[in-house]
C-alpha cells in the first residue's frame, strides 16, 4: 500500500470520527434561533406542544458515544487499523495463528512423536493410543467411512481383511499419508450391450453364483481374458498394487446392500459397473496431518481389523 | 381538499397490496428452505427445489420484494403525507411499481434456475441488475421530486431515512453489481473484481443493504407511524439528528466486521471491528428515542395492538443491534462466525425489526389508504401480533442457541488435543432445533396470512360504503394531518355515523388512530370550534 492510500485512510477515518463529533456537539448547543426554527418544522405537523418533545440528547447516550470514541481511539493505536501503520501491539492476525499453533504444539506435538518410535502394530494393540486413533478417524476419516464398522455403499469396510490396496500395516499408513486413485475404466463402448451381459454373468460365477447361460458364461470369460484379467488377475483374484479388487468372494463395494440382496440386484450393479466404470478416491493426508499423527491413525485403522 | 386527489394513493395501495402477496411467498419459500434443513428429503430430488436454489430466492423476495415494497409503499405514502403535496410524477411513479414488480418476476424466473452471479443478497443476473438501476433511479427521481416540490418549510426527519436508503443502494447496487455480461440466455456474467477485493465489496454491499440501511430506513416508517399512533411526537428531534449522522457516516465502514480473520488485510477488518461497535451510539439512539416517546403511554399497550407491534420492533431492533456489536468483536466473532447464530441474528432484523414494523405501519395505513374506518377484524390482528411474536421466539432462540451449540463443539478437545466432535454430530444435535426454527417459521407465515386475508377482508367488505363517503371523509382526513392534536384532546365521545348501531370510540383505546379523529371532526364546523 502506498503512503498516500495509507494517510487517505487515516485521515478519513479520523476526520469522520472528529466531523460526528463536531456535529454532535453542534446540535447539544444549537443556538436558541435554531430551536425556534425547528419548531416550526413540527408545528406544520402539528402534535402538540414542540418544545418539550425536544427533549435534550440523555446524557448516558453521550457518555456512551464518548466510550466509543475512546475505545476506537485506544484500538487504533495498538493495533492496525489507519492503513500501513502497525499499531504498538504489532499484532498480526497471521502472527497470531503461529501462536495457537505454537501453543497447541508445544503441549501436545511431543506426546504424538513419542508414537512415531512405536511400530503400528505396538500402537494398535495400546488402548490409550488407539482411543487417540478413534479420535483422530472421527474427525478425518469418518465423514466418508462412516464409524468403524458401518456399511457405505462406494467406500471400503475397514473392519474386514478384505483389502484394496494391502492390509499390512505399512501399506495402510502409505494410503493414508499419500492417498489413493483407483480407477475402473468403462467398458460400455467396447463390449457394446450384448458383451457387458456376457461379462457380468462371469463375474457373477467368479463369485459362486450359478449361471443362468452357460453360453452367455463362456463368452463372458472371453471378455474377462481380453479386457479384465490385466487388473483383476486371471480368475479375478484381484491386485492389490492397482487396488483391483478381489471378484471371488461375495464383498461388494459399489452395490449398495440392499441391491446386493437379490441376485438380479446384483446382476444389474455388476453389469452398470463393467459399463460405466468408477473413479474411487481416497485423499492424501500428509497436508492436512502429522507424519505423527498418521502413524496413530494407521495403528487405529489396522486394529479394526486383526 | 380531498387527499384522494391531492396524494397519489394509488401506487401506495399497488405497492401495499404486492408487498402481502410477494411477503407470503417469500416466507413460504423460507418455511419450505427451513423443512428441507430439518428433513433434507423435502427437496424431492428436484434440482430448483434443492435449498441451495430455495435460498437466494427466499432472501431475494424478503429483501426485494416484501421489505423494497414495503419500503416503496410507506415511503411514498410518508413523503405525501409530511410534504404536503402529490407524488412528483404520477407516471414515473406508476414505472417504479410495474418496472420493480418486473424485477421480482425475473427473479423468480432466474434464480430457481441456477442462473445467478453468485453475491450473496445480489444474485440477480447482469440484465435484471440494469432494470433495478433504472427502477431505483425512477424511485430516487420520485421521491426527491416530491421532496423539492414539498409545501412544508422543513423536510420531516422520516425523510431523511428513506432518502439515505434511496442514495446508499443506489451506490451499492450499482458497484457491487459492475460485471462483465457474457451471455443473454442463459444469463452470465463474471464480476470485475477479482478475488478478496470481490469478497470485501460484496461483504460491502450485504452490510450496506441487509444490516444498515433497509432496517435504516424502516427508522423512516417508525417515526411517522409511532407519533401517528400516539398523537404526539417524538421524544427527542436532536436525538434524531445525532443518530442520522453517526449512523450514515459510520454505517458503511463497518463492513469488513463480516469478514474477521480471512485474506483481508488486518487493518481492513480492524477498522470494520471499530466501525461496528462504534455503532451502538446510532442503535441506542434510535432504541431510546422510540422507548422514550411510548414512556408516557405504556398502559395503551393493553388496548393498542398497532402499537404493540411497533414497540415489539424497537424491542427487536435494540436485540439485533447489540447482538451486532457483540459479535463483531474479533474474538466475539471467532465464536459465532460460520454458524446459525448469524442466521439467528439476521432474522431478529428481518422477522423483528423489519417484519413488525411492517406489520404494524401496514395495519395504521391500510384503512386510510382504502378510506376505510378500521380494519375488518381486531381480534385478528391481536391472533396475528401473537403468532409473530411467538413464531420469532422460537426462531431466533432455536438457532441462537444451535449456534453456540454448534461453536461450542466445534472448538470442543480430547485430552489428547484430538477434536471431541464430528461435523455431523453438531448437526444431529443441531436437528430438533431446526424443527422448533421450523415451527416458528409456520407460526410467522400463518400470522402474515392472517394480515393479508384481514386486508382482503376490509378493502372488499367497506369498499362500497367508503366510496360514498368519500369526500366527507377525506376532506376530515386531511384536517387531522394538519391539527391531529386537538384531536387528541377531543373530550367527547365521537359517534359513528356510517355504521348501523352508534357505537362510541374512544381514539386512545383504539387500534386505528384515525378512527375517533374522523369522526370527532366530522363536519368542518365542528373542527372550527378547536
Amino acid at each position: 500500500m502506498s503512503d498516500f492510500l495509507s494517510l487517505w485512510i487515516g485521515v478519513c477515518v479520523l476526520g469522520s470520527l472528529f466531523v460526528c463529533h463536531v456535529l454532535i456537539e453542534w446540535v447539544l448547543h444549537r443556538p436558541d434561533e435554531r430551536h425556534e426554527a425547528h419548531k416550526v418544522q413540527y408545528s406544520h405537523q402539528s402534535w402538540g406542544d414542540v418544545r418539550s418533545y425536544d427533549h435534550p440528547v440523555p446524557r448516558s447516550w453521550l457518555y456512551l458515544l464518548y466510550a466509543c470514541t475512546l475505545f476506537a481511539l485506544i484500538y487504533f493505536s495498538l493495533y492496525p487499523a489507519l492503513g500501513t501503520f502497525p499499531g504498538v501491539l504489532r499484532w498480526t492476525s497471521q502472527q497470531q495463528y503461529k501462536d495457537e499453533v505454537g501453543e497447541y504444539n508445544l503441549v501436545y506435538t511431543e506426546r504424538f512423536n513419542r508414537y512415531l518410535a512405536r511400530s503400528i502394530t505396538e500402537i494398535a494393540s495400546d488402548p490409550v493410543a488407539r482411543t487417540t486413533g478413534q479420535h483422530l478417524f472421527m474427525s478425518y476419516c469418518s465423514n466418508c467411512h462412516q464409524g468403524a464398522g458401518e456399511d457405505r455403499t462406494h467406500y471400503p469396510k475397514l473392519t474386514d481383511r478384505d483389502w484394496l490396496w494391502g492390509g499390512h500395516p505399512e501399506q495402510i499408513e502409505a494410503t493414508i499419508l499419500h492417498g489413493r486413485t483407483g480407477i475402473m475404466p468403462a467398458w460400455g463402448s467396447v463390449l457394446g450391450e450384448k458383451g457387458v451381459e456376457e461379462t457380468a454373468s462371469y463375474v457373477m460365477t467368479l463369485a459362486g453364483y450359478k449361471p443362468a447361460n452357460p453360453e452367455e458364461v463362456a463368452a463372458g470369460k472371453e471378455h474377462f481374458a481380453a479386457y479384465c484379467a490385466f487388473c483383476h488377475s486371471a480368475g479375478g483374484r484381484g491386485d492389490p498394487r492397482q487396488g483391483a479388487p478381489r471378484l471371488t468372494d461375495k464383498t461388494w463395494m459399489h452395490i449398495s446392500s440392499k441391491d446386493a440382496l437379490s441376485e438380479a440386484g446384483l446382476e444389474a450393479g455388476v453389469r452398470a459397473a463393467i459399463a460405466d466404470g468408477f473413479v474411487n478416491l481416497m485423499p492424501p493426508h500428509w497436508n492436512t496431518l502429522d507424519r505423527a499423527q498418521i502413524h496413530v491413525l494407521a495403528g487405529y485403522v489396522y486394529s479394526l481389523s486383526n | 381538499m380531498n387527499t384522494h386527489n391531492t396524494y397519489n394513493y394509488t401506487v401506495v395501495r399497488q405497492f401495499a397490496r404486492m408487498t402481502l402477496v410477494w411477503g407470503i411467498v417469500g416466507m413460504g419459500i423460507g418455511v419450505w428452505a427451513a423443512a428441507e434443513l430439518a428433513f433434507p428429503s423435502l427437496n424431492l430430488g428436484i434440482p430448483w427445489l434443492s435449498f441451495g436454489r430455495l435460498s437466494p430466492v427466499h432472501s431475494s423476495l424478503l429483501l426485494f420484494a416484501f421489505g423494497g415494497n414495503a419500503l416503496f409503499a410507506t415511503s411514498y405514502y410518508v413523503v405525501q403525507r409530511t410534504c404536503h403535496t402529490r407524488l412528483f410524477n404520477d407516471g414515473l411513479a406508476a414505472f417504479t411499481f410495474w418496472g420493480w414488480q418486473c424485477v421480482i418476476v425475473l427473479a423468480l424466473c432466474t434464480l430457481p434456475y441456477g442462473m445467478t452471479s453468485g453475491k450473496a443478497f445480489a444474485e440477480l443476473e447482469w440484465p435484471i441488475d440494469i432494470l433495478i438501476t433504472i427502477v431505483w433511479i425512477a424511485y430516487a427521481v420520485v421521491f426527491f421530486g416530491t421532496i423539492v416540490q414539498r409545501n412544508t418549510s422543513y423536510v420531516y426527519v422520516a425523510n431523511w431515512f428513506f432518502g439515505a436508503y434511496i442514495l446508499a443502494v443506489a451506490a451499492l447496487h450499482i458497484l457491487n453489481s459492475a460485471a462483465l455480461p457474457v451471455g443473454l440466455w442463459p444469463m452470465k456474467s463474471y464480476s470485475l473484481y477479482p478475488g478478496t477485493v470481490d469478497a470485501m465489496v460484496s461483504a460491502w454491499y450485504s452490510q450496506g443493504l441487509v444490516d444498515a440501511f433497509m432496517p435504516g430506513a424502516f427508522f423512516g416508517v417508525l417515526y411517522y407511524f409511532l407519533p401517528r399512533q400516539l398523537g404526539h411526537p417524538v421524544y427527542s428531534y436532536r436525538l434524531i439528528v445525532v443518530q442520522f449522522w453517526t449512523f450514515v457516516s459510520l454505517a458503511l465502514w463497518a463492513a469488513s466486521q463480516h469478514l474477521l480473520y480471512t485474506a483481508l488485510p488486518d487493518w481492513t477488518q480492524s477498522l470494520g471491528m471499530v466501525c461496528a461497535v462504534f455503532l451502538i451510539a446510532p442503535f441506542l439512539a434510535g432504541v431510546i428515542n422510540g422507548f422514550m416517546t411510548v414512556s408516557a403511554d405504556w398502559h395503551r399497550l393493553h388496548s393498542d395492538i398497532i402499537l404493540r407491534f411497533l414497540v415489539l420492533a424497537l424491542f427487536f431492533y435494540g436485540v439485533e443491534g447489540l447482538e451486532g456489536v457483540v459479535t463483531s468483536i474479533r474474538s466475539v466473532n471467532a465464536f459465532t462466525q460460520y454458524t446459525d447464530w448469524t442466521v439467528s441474528h439476521v432474522h431478529a432484523a428481518g422477522l423483528g425489526w423489519i417484519g413488525f414494523l411492517a406489520f404494524g405501519a401496514f395495519y395504521a395505513m391500510l384503512p386510510r389508504l382504502f378510506n376505510i374506518e378500521q380494519m375488518y377484524s381486531i381480534p385478528l390482528i391481536l391472533l396475528h401480533f401473537w403468532f409473530a411474536t411467538v413464531g420469532t421466539m422460537l426462531y431466533l432462540l432455536a438457532l441462537g442457541g444451535a449456534g453456540m451449540v454448534q461453536s461450542l463443539m466445534w472448538y470442543a478437545q480430547n485430552d489428547d488435543g484430538t477434536l471431541a466432535y464430528r461435523f455431523v454430530e453438531s448437526l444431529q444435535v443441531s436437528h430438533p432445533l431446526y424443527v422448533v426454527r421450523l415451527l416458528g417459521g409456520m407460526l410467522y407465515l400463518a400470522g402474515m396470512c392472517l394480515m393479508t386475508y384481514n386486508a382482503w377482508k376490509t378493502v372488499a367488505s367497506t369498499l362500497p360504503k367508503a366510496r360514498k363517503n368519500e369526500d366527507s371523509v377525506s376532506e376530515v382526513d386531511s384536517v387531522i394531518d394538519h391539527h391531529p392534536a386537538e384531536v387528541h384532546h377531543d373530550s367527547h365521545p365521537p359517534l359513528d355515523p356510517r355504521h348501523g348501531p352508534h357505537r362510541p370510540v374512544d381514539p386512545r383505546h383504539s387500534a386505528n388512530p384515525h378512527t375517533g379523529s374522523q369522526h370527532s371532526s366530522e363536519s368542518p364546523a365542528h373542527h372550527a370550534d378547536h
